[in-house]
């Protein structure tokens, strides 16, 4: 079942807006994500944002998921997510996925192919988290939108 | 502009329009890699999947379902040692 967790932080460098969270039980799989910014930019200068793995996930506000198939929408999902991080979860390694562009377009990554997707380990406090790391342009909010399976 | 068989892809909706790319994923370190029109890719002859420029100078086949054990497996350890989470 594939679950939506959206996350928002005001635009500034080194800020995550979404972080996503296994357990020991599962591996989730990021299918695709979303990422964009929700004020009238002040210039056309680039954001970046980093989509990288994480070992411990901070401190965030939990997100309720949203479901694509209504009759999953009983269900308690194992993996968890947080917005508006007020203390940054702990990168590790390179991201797994970058997006520098400029804060009027919206950037969306999916994948088709099971091998492609974005797998978390099942370890409890690991996840990836999508983390502003240059603001450019940007005004108002970064809004990031991610699909997970369970 | 995606091509036949393609393994994922990105959409960057512009005020120009909508800009395409294929995208793979690299089966050696899971990082989503975006890939120009026409360019080959290298694959794994082991896993017989594509890999990511560095992984692929790197020489050595270790899936990335490998990597996750070693990730969970140590997680483990620290557990039942009262280090970690």
């Amino acid at each position: 079942m594939i679950f939506t967790a959206l996350g928002t932080i005001a635009a500034a460098a080194t800020k995550t807006a979404l972080i996503m969270g296994s357990t020991a039980n599962i591996r989730p799989r990021i299918v695709r994500h979303q990422i964009s910014t929700d004020g009238t930019p002040t210039s056309d200068q680039a954001i970046k944002v980093n989509v990288s793995r994480a070992t411990a996930l901070g401190t965030s506000t939990a997100v309720t998921f949203g479901f694509t198939d209504p009759s999953d929408s009983g269900v308690t999902p194992v993996l968890t997510a947080g917005s508006n991080c007020s203390a940054e979860p702990t990168y590790s390694g390179s991201p797994v996925d970058v997006y520098v562009g400029n804060p009027r377009f919206t950037y969306v990554w999916r994948e088709y192919d099971r091998d492609s997707h974005i797998i978390l380990p099942a370890t409890a406090s690991n996840g990836v988290g999508y983390q502003m790391t240059q603001v450019g342009g940007a005004a108002g909010n970064l809004v990031v939108t991610a699909w997970t399976q369970q | 502009m995606r091509q036949h068989r393609t393994r994922g892809f990105v959409e960057i909706l512009t005020d120009k329009g909508v800009v395409e790319l294929q995208t793979f994923t690299c089966c050696h370190c899971n990082t989503v890699h975006k890939q120009a029109v026409g360019e080959d890719l290298a694959m794994c002859i082991k896993c017989y999947k594509p890999v990511c420029a560095r992984c692929h100078q790197h020489g050595r086949c270790i899936p990335f379902e490998k990597k996750l054990e070693r990730i969970e497996s140590r997680a483990s350890i620290l557990k039942a040692a009262g280090i970690g989470g």
